[in-house]
């Protein structure tokens, strides 16, 4: 008899972290959000902190878990674990029946599980990809122009990173501060074999055998680098193959390493003794080739042997990093023999640090997703809840149910907790601060006619020309918006609960989802989501109904599964790169996801970006606008509150928040040559070259519940604080303003505020 | 009876009069080619042919700019007026604490008025009736604060006592329909230390109470405030800013109007050179700049380095204060609306007698709704409840004070007064205080500040 066997999550994530042998788990509970009740405590440890490694119960980390002896910031590993459905699921979500975990030594179906062989296969196309423009597109007839799908609607594709790789010596864009720069490429011309093999890091297909009584651990550990390749095959044979792994070091001669290795490892992967799978992120480097390297056997002039500059936030040509994405699969053994490979795989990415992973994001990854699976014909994920609307313009014309009636705690106040986890990461003002607490007290019970006027604050996700997407306060969120548009909005379904809400007609709270699907769910809601221009840990394609497998109603595939392409690896050679140019957004290309699709659309490296994106003006700017705003508040914090000042001040509350990229390098000094750091409050709280987040992301602390942290001594006026610990930053700072700020403000270093 | 259908009501025993002196040579649009004061105005060197705006605020039509401008100053006008005691009009009016204790009597002789500070991170109607933002203090050139205070006038103190908004759960309890009074008036003023009645050209002088001042860390930040019970030094103080908020016919949400000693502060032009950073705005000297300014410097809140110093009174960093649009305009799309303001600004000068208070004064700016709401409530409902306004203004469309509302004048989302004034659900810092409904009462943070300070079990610490 044939298993119903999935893996979960879905869609997983790890983390970078320059700890080489220790790592702590993803969260697999939901930043903010309660853990072990329906009803918020704010004495209670919430949801979003990662687990202790080698736990296999619910152990959130304490502030000493996240550094190494050495101290260095240990990595996030995805577990994954297969669940048994019960019957064959009918297509209908949530599953309605009884899952079990597949674990070894555990009864399936009768038969008792005896070996799991996981198989992973990372990759990086990020230097082989388009760039993310961030600007709104030409084509206003797909969504207004707004979000990153627009920008390849009609077939349209923007221009490639490193465009002139292979035909040129310099490949410096015009205007390095303007996105739009990089050559149009054809796709074909993307799919050139030199591309491919120099632009691209393949760690191959690797496997690993888990096995009752057998090793587990560290003693299991296999490293996605340029080791040996294996793949299962149908029969639950694994196979060797000779496989064309490509790292930097093996083309490149001469590359700039600002962490002294040329990348040459994605990560790792191992198990624990009951067969679960953990992918450990990636030591989280970037490393850049030579301009006299750009030319690989042209005919040109080598030109320089400098290494290409950093000049821009999303797009520098000349550089690798080590982020990856790739698909999860397994082969389950059972006593009698048998074995049952899961054909659909589950998906992992490699993302930045977390540095504040219990601050809720107002709009996550899981709010995309859930969105689009319900608005996309194609997907029609619940039609009971949403009709889909407009296959070729992001569901536009979906209409919902008026009489459904969402969860309050679940679908309502997420969005409510989420506003008032921002004044952990942000400098607001104490009106704003007031005002959120006020909402994060809303309770099942409260009469929401009382507390929140829905339309007087909450920005209409409506894309159409009556938009609200140029208007700043006292619309919310307070942050900036999608690609195109200067204002983040909710999306169309946060919308609708949050009317449904108001008009009186949620549930206090239901909890339905079997253990993997809140696996799933829990995972994609620690994202951030909103604002893809690019974002941090994924972006726009995940609206995008192609990027997903459809057959979702199929009992072996499930939803939110990503659309993998079926790699044959017998067909690899050493000496030709295996992977192509894979997934192109919003074509209409059924599972055609390779390793390396998902990442490829994050920043390159991802490092400039995370140091530019704590603050700028909305793009497209409002008339005479100066006002500052925040990118990505809850992924990249910008403004915290430190457990040292908390400590120093008696164990009470220190209202004076400090950045939290800060100590040397940070600073700003007035005439600086790059626009970008051109005024100081638009350049605080981030190094002012490019070069310094490099070596120094490893640095920055993590804001944490106070009462996750050892030692900490609770304040009773503020029960519930999120305070910073472990940051290895020091040297002088600037001072954090709170909001309103001005481009036009003075900044102030922490030293002239403190009075010296 | 609704408020509007008891106004209607009373708005049947006024004459209609021209409002407006000057109306045959019409510019575009309805604008009269010069806008200016009635002459009729100022027949008496005193001031007593000056109307009560009350009265006049029925005349409006909204069919010219001009005529705002024209009422705007009328309310200002009659508000400086000398009433006696060394006194001015709106001087003699209630304030909030006489408001809340319902015990104003327009016959007690008023001591002298006690100011107050606008101290940190306070709740948002404080912000308003002191300096606006969230936790700048405003410091004239010779060291001292600003001081602010507000009144409201004798109709308007009869309004909110009729209607029982003396209290939170009175102001809580009000219909969603209720609307203040055509011809309610707000008064808010700003007020600068001086050491003589001519430090600041044309400014109204007084002796007045002031706080001393106290320095303290609050929750680990170092702070500026006035402590809990303190010492009042009596200083003279100069009239600096008055802004008028006055309920007009067929405006619900009142006119916004601002008036400062003219030249106050120097204009800063609007053109990308103009506001080059290492510009400079002036090479004089004034009461709230200093000669040599640049672009850079103005408006600057400073509050990380600020301190104060040893005599509890003045503090370390001075303000140099900007005017970032003039007369509240941007050019040139506002060009309409700057040339009435000029023009009746030029009218003012010509006629308004030298020995009144009001003489040495000009109009900032003003700013109101497009929309006529012929006083219909269905019609309020639907354009001017539970907004912000911001897609019908008209008039000075980005109008701040710049020595009330000095660090907000650039700022998106606070450029001009019904950014914050409006009539969205009224939403206290404090979140132990529930919100207001959405109201078009919640356009006067007056009123708002009743509420938070009686508000039923809050800790005013």
């Amino acid at each position: 008899m044939t298993l119903t066997l999935r893996i979960h999550p879905a869609i997983g994530i790890s983390r970078s972290g320059n700890a080489p042998d220790s790592y702590v788990i993803a969260p697999e509970t939901s930043a903010g959000m309660p853990v072990s009740s329906s009803t918020p405590n704010p004495n209670e440890i919430c949801g979003g902190l990662p687990t202790k490694q080698g736990t296999t119960d619910y152990s959130p980390v304490s502030d000493q878990d996240l550094r190494d002896s050495q101290g260095r910031l240990k990595p996030h590993a995805q577990r994954f674990r297969i669940y048994a459905y019960d019957t064959p699921p009918n297509g209908v979500y949530p599953y309605q029946g009884i899952t079990t975990e597949v674990t070894l030594g555990a009864t399936i179906g009768g038969k008792t599980v005896t070996k799991i062989i996981w198989q992973a296969h990372m990759a990086n196309k990020k230097a082989n990809n388009w760039i993310i423009p961030e600007d709104p597109s030409d084509n206003k007839d797909w969504n207004n122009g707004v979000g990153g799908l627009a920008h390849y609607a009609d077939n349209a594709t923007p221009n490639t990173r490193n465009g002139n790789f292979g035909t040129s010596t310099n490949p410096l864009p015009k205007d390095p501060y303007k996105s739009g720069h990089g050559e149009p490429l054809s796709i074909d011309e993307m799919n050139d074999e030199t591309r491919r093999s120099y632009l691209v890091l393949d760690a191959g297909p690797k496997t690993l055998q888990a096995e009752s009584g057998g090793a587990f651990g560290a003693d299991t550990r296999v490293n996605f680098d340029s080791s040996a390749c294996s793949y299962t095959q149908s029969d639950g044979s694994v196979e060797t193959v000779d496989y064309p792994t490509q790292f930097p070091g093996d083309k490149f001669q001469n590359l700039d390493t600002p962490n002294d290795t040329t990348l040459e490892s994605l990560g790792a992967m191992e198990t624990d003794a009951d067969g679960r799978l953990y992918v450990i992120g990636s030591p989280g480097y970037a490393a850049g080739w030579n301009v006299n390297e750009n030319n690989p056997g042209g005919t040109v002039d080598n030109g320089t042997d400098e290494a290409f500059p950093l000049n821009n936030d999303i797009d520098n040509d000349g550089w690798f990093d080590d982020a990856c994405d790739g698909p999860i699969s397994a082969t389950v053994f059972f006593d009698d023999d048998s074995s049952q490979q899961i054909d659909v795989p589950a998906w992992v990415v490699c993302a930045d640090p977390s540095f504040a992973p219990q601050v809720r994001n107002v709009v996550s990854i899981w709010d995309e997703v859930y969105n689009s699976w319900l608005r996309q014909p194609s997907l029609a994920l619940a039609p009971e809840l949403c009709t889909p609307g407009d296959a070729n313009n992001d569901g536009d014309g979906a209409t919902y149910n008026d009489s459904y009636q969402p969860f309050f705690l679940e679908d309502v106040w997420t969005t409510f907790r989420a506003a008032h986890l921002q004044m952990f990461s942000t400098d607001l003002n104490a009106k704003a601060i007031g005002a959120h607490q006020r909402i994060n007290n809303i309770t099942a019970e409260s009469d929401p006619q009382t507390f929140l006027n829905l339309k007087s604050f909450i920005r209409n996700p409506n894309t159409g020309a009556d938009n609200e997407l140029g208007t700043g306060t006292p619309l919310m969120p307070l942050a900036l918006g999608d690609t195109g548009a200067s204002f983040l909005t909710v999306t169309h379904t946060q919308y609708f609960f949050l009317e449904q809400w108001f008009a009186g007609k949620a549930v206090p709270t239901g909890t339905t989802l079997t253990a993997g699907e809140l696996i799933d769910k829990n995972t994609l809601t620690n994202l951030l989501g909103g604002r893809f221009s690019p974002g941090i840990d994924l972006t726009f394609v995940v609206r995008d109904p192609y990027l997903y497998n459809q057959d979702w109603q199929n009992p072996d595939v499930g939803p939110f599964r990503i659309g993998a392409k079926g790699l044959d690896y017998s067909t690899a050679s050493t000496n030709t790169p295996f992977l192509s140019v894979g997934y192109v957004p919003n074509r209409q290309n059924q599972n055609s996801v390779e390793p390396g699709d998902l990442c490829k659309f994050m920043a390159l490296p991802w490092h400039t970006d995370y140091n530019s994106c704590a603050t700028h003006t909305p793009s497209p700017d409002p008339k005479n606008n100066t006002t500052l705003f925040w990118s990505w508040p809850a992924q990249r914090p910008v403004s915290v509150y430190t457990y040292s000042d908390y400590q120093n001040n008696d164990n009470e509350f220190v209202s004076q928040q400090h950045f939290s990229v800060r100590g040397a390098g940070t600073q700003w000094e007035a005439g600086s040559p790059d626009p970008e750091y051109a005024n100081g409050p638009s350049s605080v709280g981030r190094y002012q070259e490019r070069m310094d987040m490099l070596t120094n992301w490893f640095n920055i602390g993590t804001s944490m519940q106070g009462q996750a942290i050892e030692g900490f001594v609770e304040d009773p006026k503020n029960p519930e604080l999120f305070l910073e610990v472990q940051s290895l930053l020091d040297g002088p700072s600037d001072w954090s303003q709170p909001w309103p700020i001005l481009t036009t403000d003075k900044v102030y270093t922490e030293a002239e505020a403190e009075g010296d | 009876m609704t408020s509007i259908s008891k106004s209607l009501a009373s708005s049947a025993l006024i004459t209609l009069i021209t409002f407006g002196a000057t109306t045959a040579n019409v510019a575009s649009a309805g604008e009269p080619a010069d806008c200016t004061l009635p002459s009729d105005w100022f027949t008496d060197p005193n001031g007593s042919d000056i109307p009560d705006p009350a009265e006049l605020a029925w005349e409006i039509n909204s069919q010219t700019k001009c005529q705002f401008h024209q009422w705007s100053w009328n309310a200002f006008l009659w508000a400086m007026q000398g009433v006696g005691d060394d006194l001015l009009r709106f001087e003699t009016f209630p304030t909030m604490e006489e408001t809340v204790n319902s015990n104003w009597n327009p016959k007690t002789v008023r001591e002298e008025v006690k100011l107050s500070l606008r101290a940190g991170k306070t709740d948002h109607p404080i912000d308003s009736i002191a300096q606006a933002g969230t936790s700048g203090i405003l410091v004239a050139q010779n060291n001292y604060p600003v001081y602010y205070s507000q009144h409201i006038n004798p109709q308007m103190f009869e309004d909110i006592a009729g209607q029982g908004w003396t209290n939170a759960a009175g102001i809580a309890a009000a219909p969603q329909d209720s609307l203040f009074e055509i011809g309610d008036v707000e008064y808010k003023a700003a007020w600068a230390v001086v050491s003589s009645e001519d430090d600041i050209p044309g400014a109204y002088t007084r002796m007045a109470s002031i706080p001393e001042l106290t320095s303290s860390t609050v929750a680990g930040t170092y702070t500026i405030h006035v402590p809990e019970n303190p010492t009042y030094n009596t200083k003279r103080v100069a009239l600096v800013g008055l802004h008028i908020v006055g309920w007009v016919n067929g405006h619900s949400e009142a006119v916004w109007a601002s008036f400062s000693p003219k030249e106050i502060a120097p204009i800063v032009g609007q053109t990308k050179d103009d506001r080059k950073p290492d510009n400079v705005v002036t090479e004089t000297a004034g009461p709230f700049i200093a000669a040599g300014t640049t672009v850079a410097d103005c408006n600057q809140a400073q509050t990380p380095v600020q301190r104060l110093n040893d005599d509890g009174q003045t503090l370390k960093l001075t303000t140099q204060v900007c005017q970032m649009f003039e007369n509240g305009d941007r050019l040139p799309q506002d060009q309409v609306n700057n040339d009435s303001v000029n023009q009746v600004n030029a009218s003012a000068a010509e006629l308004v007698p030298s020995g009144l208070a009001a003489a040495g004064y000009s109009e900032v700016g003003a700013v109101w709704s497009n929309i006529d709401d012929e006083n219909e409530w269905s019609l309020i409902q639907q354009k001017k409840l539970n907004v912000t306004f911001q897609n019908q203004l008209t008039g000075s469309t980005v109008l701040s004070n710049p020595v009330i509302e000095t660090f907000t004048q650039t700022q998106a989302g606070a450029d001009n007064c019904l950014t914050c004034h409006n009539s969205l659900q009224f939403q206290p810092s404090n979140p132990s205080i529930d919100p207001l409904k959405p109201s078009m009462l919640n356009l006067s943070h007056f009123l708002m500040q009743i509420y938070v300070d009686t508000a039923k079990g809050v800790d005013k610490k």
